[in-house]
């Protein structure tokens, strides 16, 4: 306790403001997706979202991100953005138990809106591996996978992992 | 809901749906239950039928002359699949027909 204080007291004062945003949006949103709809929870962080973001048009793994960690830069924009990667990863260490990817990207979407910015907020499936007892079956499909993400200004800003080129993005369907 | 649905039924998919076509497969998440359900070539054909109102009959009357199947069937099929499919909350049923 004594040491997350002193490590809580030395950050600077915004990102102090960040962190404890973030762990309160977190500890809400955990909450929110274990007793509420996906939907309804997202309704309640972002209520100026409507529609789900389309995603790429043929639903496939976007092209053209860069890979690598986000730049920390002098101010603006893309120090902010940076800032609130930063702070929701801390804040996901500091909650007891596992926040999921779901849960990050729901309150990255929100703190990144509420800073001016057009965050993404991405879903993607893929198949997981195929389980060692359903190998020799030819007709089983592997289970399938879900992570979610933010993606902002071409950067993925919460989600990010090696293999997310694998992951085929769901995207709102076309509605008469 | 038990019964048939009627012929003359217009059936659309359900809103608060993502959908991905992903490894010859059609993934649909339930956004108001986060449920994810897939579908596979003749289920992917009729869901993409339903992106639009459009009448169970006009359903299987395109299953019977795009698919070598008998149409008693088909329609049994159609019908079990529908019926899921509006269980689960994925199409609504416009009107009863």
């Amino acid at each position: 306790m004594i040491e997350t204080w002193r490590r809580l007291s030395g950050l600077r004062v915004e990102d102090r403001r960040l962190l404890l945003e973030a762990v309160a949006l977190l500890a809400v949103t955990r909450i929110g997706l274990r007793v509420m709809p996906l939907a309804a929870v997202r309704r309640l962080l972002v209520p100026s979202a409507g529609r789900w973001p389309g995603g790429p048009a043929d639903g496939g793994p976007r092209t053209g991100l860069s890979a690598d960690p986000i730049r920390r830069s002098a101010g603006g924009a893309g120090g902010r953005v940076e800032r609130v990667s930063w702070a929701i990863t801390a804040a996901s260490r500091r909650l007891p138990g596992t926040t999921s990817c779901l849960a990050q990207a729901l309150v990255a979407e929100r703190m990144l809106r509420r800073r001016g910015h057009t965050p993404e907020l991405r879903i993607g499936v893929r198949h997981g591996p195929m389980p060692q007892s359903e190998r020799r079956s030819a007709l089983r499909k592997a289970p399938l996978d879900a992570h979610a993400w933010v993606e902002c200004d071409g950067v993925v800003v919460v989600g990010q992992r090696a293999d997310l080129a694998d992951y085929g993005v769901l995207s709102a369907g076309r509605r008469a | 809901m038990s019964g048939t649905i009627p012929d003359s039924a217009i059936v659309v998919a359900a809103g608060d749906l993502l959908t991905s076509e992903f490894d010859r497969e059609l993934v649909i998440l339930n956004l108001r239950d986060s449920v994810y359900y897939g579908l596979e070539d003749v289920g992917a054909r009729i869901w993409n039928l339903l992106q639009k109102p459009v009448p169970v009959s006009a359903i299987r009357d395109l299953l019977v002359s795009e698919y070598d199947v008998d149409p008693a069937r088909c329609d049994r099929d159609l019908q079990g699949l529908l019926a899921e499919l509006v269980t689960r909350g994925l199409v609504q049923i416009r009107e009863r027909g």
